[in-house]
């Protein structure tokens, strides 16, 4: 369909373009970081902490661009869903970034220390959350509510596993005072786990308002 | 007919659901010809009273055509026709029958440029009521009361016998709006009115027309999508069809209609996609 | 053609033809007004030109009082007829004649603006002179009324017809009938063009001489009864030119002179009144 507002439509993707590659910078950070827990790789944690940097400024022109489009260009209906969706998608994936980094910062700490346990639980969860992160990027590409939805839904998974994580290491610590620091920083680190899902969901939800105008509460 | 043009028919005949709404003006299944020339089809709008409803839709689309059988001015263009019923508080203005003086007194109207008569500022305000024959008293307050109410009172009251044409263009519609209001009408309609006006003025006629939604049931025609989401509480989007005839395409509480339009030429038209 | 020296070349070469195209047009009618203004200057001052009657031929002095009078007194029936005829045709045309009844109308009064004025005499000879077996004021009133009458008429139609339809439209979207909004609100903003028409027919028609020859037939002495034969300043000029008394000559000029001044007074009231009606 012919468009009159082809510059408009080109600031749109480009938009776009620029959410989804932070979503991606996102999603390395997160995966790495993993990596530097339990490959005890501190130079890798390090990197993870250096660019989110990156990130950070990736995250305040997208915020600029937005704001720029609408103050120029009066988007109504489905543009301005789209402008103010991605505004606060690209918040949360900033956020997702600082989680990234307390994660690499846990991992910098613990690596100092002797390993407390076999990592099981924790990568379990890392992977269901790297993979809910990866599967949104793809629903915002392809626009898909249903997919959204989908996998807000696994936020559960990450949830129970979340719990276990915790009464075992209480368990650890009412055990044996010497493993406190550790189990603490672990606890921390499922945390900032926990939050990336939940920031997942959140993006799940703007992916939905894009397409029907209405804020859901999902999971 | 395709079934997905009837079904938005369907829609657009669907009143706006609120609470304390009346009907006070209701087309139904309008067309409208000039000569042989079908200019509208199947137009139907059920306008609220005291709220502002909004036609909106791009040039050629008929809205102001359809603004104008409101208050049967398209007697005045010959070789003109009008079917179907436009019912004012259940009466169809469109019967033969129908007083057109007396409609024309409650269905007042607002032109796309300011035209005040070239008579003092007084004078045109104080036309309706003369003619209608009140007394001089009665005539003075209302005057007052009409140039109060759109806001040009304290700039006129010591030059009531001046020509209205030494107004400025926002002055002179102000002007035109309270000659309307001066023989108490029910209901406004409204062609573009500030169309012709700089923004400042544009935004006053805006804010009068908040005002006065209170008393009035207003319908505008506007070129202006922003204004028309700023300003109505309803809104039709018109098109014209393959036939280069104007047809209602949606209708609705204007907060959806800019917000979540159920038809994707809505859609279109209000994000500039096309139009 | 695109060299800007010759492009100025030709500009000022028509700007120069345009002033002699009018030179020439001016020329004349300056050489007539200044050709009047000295004949005609000596008898306007002469004392008695506007307080006596004509003395008989042959006798010195004398004026042109009857014909001053009478030319107000023609003119002005003859206004008093057609200006409020022409006026309402006039109206009718532009607000309501918009077929073929109007056309019909219309074509009638282009013809008439172009008969050439004698025949409005023959008219009122024939009307009013032939049933009443008498020469009248009032038969010249009649005549020259049927020629003011396209004039006064097609300046109305005019001056209506450019009054914007969105005035009408706002006066009838106020629930006035349409007669109401016509008198009320176009007439008022259309007078001007209307009274302007009117003026200029009137000092068309006090210049007018055939069509007052055998209507009013002149009269020397001065009276004011239009059922009887009357005098006009045109008609001085007519019979007066020929005769060789030089006072009477005078005279003649002096009329002349003095319908000018009369015609001039009047195309310049019409356009003050214009101008502080567009104020």
């Amino acid at each position: 369909m012919a468009t009159t507002r082809t510059l408009f439509d080109q600031e749109l993707a480009e938009l776009k373009t620029g959410v989804l590659r932070m979503g991606s910078m996102v999603e390395q950070a997160i995966a790495e970081s993993m990596r530097a827990l339990v490959d005890r790789d501190n130079a890798l944690a390090k990197a993870v902490i250096a660019r989110d940097q990156d990130v950070n400024e990736l995250h305040r022109q997208l915020r600029e661009r937005a704001f720029m489009i609408m103050a120029t260009q009066q988007p109504v209906a489905r543009d301005l869903r789209l402008i103010v969706s991605f505004q606060h998608m690209v918040l949360e994936l900033e956020r997702m970034g600082d989680h990234a980094v307390g994660i690499a910062r846990a991992a910098l700490r613990l690596n100092d220390m002797p390993q407390l346990k076999p990592y099981i639980d924790l990568p379990k969860m890392a992977e269901i959350t790297e993979s809910q992160v990866h599967d949104i990027l793809g629903a915002v590409i392809e626009a898909d509510q249903d997919k959204a939805r989908m996998i807000a839904e696994r936020d559960d998974e990450v949830d129970v596993l979340y719990r276990r994580i915790w009464q075992e290491l209480v368990q650890f610590m009412v055990k044996d005072p010497q493993t406190v620091e550790r189990a603490a920083i672990l606890l921390f680190l499922a945390k900032d786990l926990e939050r990336i899902a939940d920031r997942v969901t959140n993006i799940a939800e703007d992916v939905v308002f894009l397409h029907t105008g209405r804020i859901v509460e999902l999971s | 007919m395709i079934s997905s043009i009837t079904m938005q028919t369907e829609v657009a005949q669907r009143p706006v659901e609120d609470a304390d709404a009346e009907t006070k003006l209701d087309a139904r299944h309008v067309d409208f010809f000039y000569g042989d020339f079908q200019a509208l089809e199947d137009a139907s709008l059920a306008v609220q009273a005291r709220r502002i409803t909004a036609l909106i839709g791009p040039s050629g689309c008929g809205k102001t055509t359809f603004l104008r059988i409101f208050n049967r001015m398209h007697d005045l263009t010959p070789g003109t026709r009008a079917t179907g019923e436009v019912l004012l508080d259940g009466q169809n203005v469109l019967d033969p029958d129908t007083d057109v003086i007396q409609l024309r007194r409650q269905v007042g109207m607002l032109f796309q440029r300011p035209n005040p008569f070239p008579k003092s500022i007084y004078d045109n305000v104080a036309y309706g009521p003369h003619m209608l024959g009140w007394s001089k008293s009665r005539i003075d307050a209302v005057v007052e009361e009409s140039l109060k109410d759109t806001g040009l009172w304290d700039e006129v009251k010591n030059r009531l016998r001046r020509s209205a044409l030494n107004l400025s263009g926002g002055q002179q519609q102000r002007l035109c709006l309270a000659r309307a209001l001066a023989v108490e009408p029910q209901v406004i309609l409204m062609d573009e009115p500030a169309s012709s006006l700089d923004p400042i003025a544009t935004l006053r006629i805006e804010e009068l027309m908040q005002d006065l939604k209170k008393r009035y049931t207003i319908v505008i025609v506007t070129h202006n999508m922003q204004q028309a989401a700023r300003v109505s509480d309803s809104t039709a989007f018109m098109l014209m069809n393959e036939r280069r005839a104007g047809e209602v395409i949606e209708f609705g509480p204007t907060d959806d209609i800019f917000n979540r339009p159920k038809d994707s030429r809505t859609e279109d038209y209000i994000t500039g996609r096309f139009g | 053609m695109s060299h800007p020296l010759v492009r100025v070349f030709v500009d000022r070469l028509v700007a120069a033809l345009i002033v002699v195209c009018v030179m020439v047009a001016a020329i004349p009618v300056l050489v007539l007004l200044v050709f009047v203004v000295i004949k005609g200057l000596p008898g306007l001052l002469t004392p008695g030109f506007f307080t006596d009657a004509p003395h008989p031929q042959g006798v010195p002095g004398g004026g042109v009082l009857n014909a001053i009078i009478g030319t107000l007194e023609i003119v002005g029936m003859a206004s008093l007829l057609a200006v409020p005829v022409g006026a309402l045709i006039g109206i009718f045309l532009s607000e309501y004649g918009r077929n073929q009844v109007g056309d019909t109308v219309r074509f009638i009064s282009d013809v008439l603006t172009g008969l050439p004025s004698i025949a409005f005499g023959i008219f009122g000879y024939t009307v009013v002179v032939l049933t009443t077996h008498h020469f009248s004021a009032i038969s010249a009133s009649v005549a020259l009324a049927v020629l003011m009458l396209p004039v006064i008429l097609r300046a109305t139609e005019s001056a209506l017809t450019l009054i914007p339809q969105a005035l009408r439209e706002a006066g009838l979207a106020l629930g006035a009938p349409r007669w109401r909004v016509t008198l009320e609100i176009v007439v008022p903003a259309a007078l001007g063009g209307i009274v302007t028409g009117a003026l200029l027919a009137i000092a068309r028609a006090a210049g007018e001489t055939a069509p007052l020859l055998f209507t009013s037939f002149g009269n020397d002495i001065v009276q004011t009864n239009p059922l009887q034969p009357m005098g006009a300043l045109a008609l001085t000029v007519f019979r007066n030119a020929l005769l060789p008394y030089p006072n009477l000559q005078d005279q003649a000029w002096a009329a002349a002179l003095l319908l000018v001044i009369l015609v001039a007074a009047a195309n310049i009231l019409a356009r003050v009144y214009v101008r502080r009606i567009q104020r």
